[in-house]
């Protein structure tokens, strides 16, 4: 297969190719945006849940409050006194408290208050989701932040009275509001929780916390689990569960709606650049008939032809997908929410491109085929 | 009786254009045959039928009636361009158009590299031998140029190189050299001639210009969609 003429035709085009393509480019960087703002939707939702995730999906229980979907889609309050009873039913190995609370800390040496969700984090036995590297230490005052804060290592946040130093920094650690997760140890947790009550009230603002727990994530082996998860169902004061249920409620909200959302709205802009690319396709192909009939009439193979045509598209996308590739690269990190778009987006991206290109250049092909040579030719 | 080197042989040829009330016959009753190695001359009036006559030999259109042969082959059949006659097209048959339709995006040799360069890059072969044709129409010097940098005339050299590339058996020519001065055009009608006399090709060409007439193995005239008897 030779690329000399269709390279000699598109070299001979390539400001309107490059401009064409570029153009192309940005729709795909929308339809790729699209895609990626929902996955960093979804991702940031479950965020918070998946500190406590399990290895295995069916090792962890929520046990939350009767009658809500808590801790995340619905307050949920349980008493504290049930960790306890917790642990002790048979076959559970582990149980944590997961306790969060909102908060609006000051960050030393600047004006600007950060909002935080401060999770207590037992540095002792931490929750299976998290790796050593983001556990906040054992030391008094010593706190891990998600980078989304933007603050170095060191930085001392405060509320009233109390502070803590961040000691390590993790990543996409975000609670469903969007806002960066501060792990903090448990003696440390409460008190940040009563200072920022306190300074709560004294703003007219609702308490952000108190002594009660939202839910606790309980593990057992997988073979215990069923067990477990029967012997808990009978207390009437809680709700029990499974991880992948609590993620769920968690999805069901706001992130739904929103979800179908920009699913629908991705859908209508990928059929508007499908319907832009052929139509550039057709518009191209169609400004070269007599081209084309020429070539027909010195016996071109339909293979030729429709290589030429393809050819054109093919470097139309290529263009289009390379500037779509470019600009994600340089705009979703800057974009206030997370943009999650992976290999496989631009992968699909670049099949559905040359899907398309070729659907549009049969379709061209097709009408350049059926005008007459001589009608072009001739006069 | 069948001629051995009879390349072209049309028998009965009709053409009409437009409909019902407006259809008008444009060829009636046409035959005529091209034996290999023979430069003929297509005179007549205008709006006479000589450019559909030669759109019809070409295989560029349907005719109403009549059979068309190229090397023996059945080309059309009741005026029907049989299957695949776009092969037997891009092979037998070479075409020189009133305009020269180079491909703007193509350097002269190139263009006239066409049939070539459809299917892969041009060998140094290849390459000269199209530069060889290039220097018989007295365009050596100008196969780097591209096609908007060429006067008209040099154009339709170009293009005349162009449909001699393949090695066709019959070339069509339909007023080649109107764009060319009398003695380009002279020496343009000499090379048919002599390529016609070189390569056994059949050549057929139209014209107004009589004063070239001498080139020709034959002329045919038409006049009205009727080819008359061959002048000796
Ligand atoms: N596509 C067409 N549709 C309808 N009538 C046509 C068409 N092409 C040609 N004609 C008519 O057919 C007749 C023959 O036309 P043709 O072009 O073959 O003449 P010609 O001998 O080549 O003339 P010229 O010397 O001016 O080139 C003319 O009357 C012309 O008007
Ligand atoms: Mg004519």
């Amino acid at each position: 297969m030779s690329l000399y003429l269709s390279g000699k035709d598109i070299l001979a085009d390539g400001t309107r190719v490059l401009v064409t393509g570029f153009g192309l480019g940005l729709l795909f960087t929308v339809v790729l945006a699209m895609g990626g703002i929902y996955r960093g939707m979804v991702e940031d939702a479950v965020a918070q849940a998946a500190v406590y995730a399990p290895h295995a999906p069916d090792e962890a229980l929520w046990v939350v409050e009767a009658d809500t979907h808590g801790p995340f889609a619905a307050p949920s309050r349980i008493d504290p006194s049930w960790g306890d009873r917790l642990a002790g039913v048979p076959g559970v190995k582990s149980v944590h408290a997961a306790r969060s609370a909102a908060l609006t800390l000051h960050v030393e040496g600047r004006l600007q208050p950060l909002l935080v969700v401060a999770l207590a984090i037992d540095a002792n036995a931490p929750p299976s989701g998290l790796q050593t590297s983001e556990l906040p230490g054992i030391r008094a005052g010593d706190a891990t932040l998600d980078r989304s804060a933007n603050l170095p290592v060191g930085t001392r946040l405060s509320v009233g009275s109390e502070e803590v130093v961040v000691r390590q920094l993790a990543a996409g650690r975000l609670a469903p509001s969007g806002d960066p997760l501060l792990f903090v140890g448990d003696a440390d947790f409460r008190k940040l929780a009563r200072a920022g009550n306190a300074a709560s009230l004294r703003d007219r603002r609702p308490p952000t916390a108190n002594d009660t727990v939202p839910a606790f994530v309980v593990t057992a082996s997988s073979s215990d689990l069923p067990r477990v998860e029967a012997a808990l169902r009978k207390r009437p004061a809680l709700r029990v569960a499974r991880h992948a249920e609590q993620q769920a409620w968690m999805l069901e909200g706001a992130v739904e709606k929103a979800r179908k959302q920009i699913g629908l709205f991705r859908t209508i802009l990928a059929i508007v650049s499908a319907v832009i690319l052929t139509l550039i396709v057709l518009q191209m192909v169609g400004s070269q008939q007599k081209e084309i009939a020429l070539f027909r009439l010195m016996g071109a193979r339909k293979i030729a032809l429709f290589r030429f045509v393809f050819l054109k598209a093919a470097a139309l996308v290529s263009v289009g997908a390379t500037v779509a590739w470019g600009a994600s690269q340089v705009a979703f990190p800057r974009f206030p929410r997370r943009v999650i778009v992976g290999t496989e987006d631009y992968i699909l991206l670049v099949v559905a491109a040359f899907l398309l290109a070729a659907f549009a250049s049969a379709l061209a092909y097709r009408s350049a085929l059926r005008v007459e040579a001589s009608t072009l030719l001739a006069t | 009786m069948q001629d051995v080197r009879e390349l072209l042989h049309a028998e009965n040829i009709e053409k009409y254009y437009g409909v019902a009330d407006l259809r008008t016959q444009v060829l009636r009753d046409v035959s005529l045959s091209l034996r290999g190695g023979e430069c003929v001359a297509l005179l007549g009036p205008s709006g006479s039928g000589k450019s559909t006559l030669l759109q019809t030999l070409g295989l560029l259109q349907d005719a109403d009636g009549g059979t068309l042969e190229i090397g023996g082959v059945p080309v059309i059949r009741d005026g029907k361009r049989c299957e695949g006659f776009e092969d037997n097209r891009g092979k037998n048959i070479g075409f020189v158009f009133q305009k020269p339709h180079l491909i703007p995006f193509l350097s002269v040799l190139d263009n006239v590299l066409v049939s070539v360069v459809l299917d892969h890059t041009p060998t140094s072969d290849e390459r000269e031998r199209a530069r060889r044709l290039l220097a018989q129409l007295g365009m050596d010097a100008l196969g780097g140029r591209m096609p908007s940098e060429l006067s008209g005339g040099q154009q339709q050299r170009v293009a005349i190189a162009r449909a001699l590339f393949p090695e066709p058996r019959v070339l069509l020519a339909d007023e080649p050299t109107a764009a060319l001065d009398a003695v380009r055009g002279s020496e343009v009608m000499h090379l048919f001639r002599e390529l016609a006399e070189r390569t056994q090709i059949a050549v057929l060409v139209v014209t107004h210009d009589t004063r070239t007439l001498n080139a020709f193995h034959r002329v045919l005239k038409m006049a009205d969609g009727e080819l008359a008897e061959p002048t000796p």
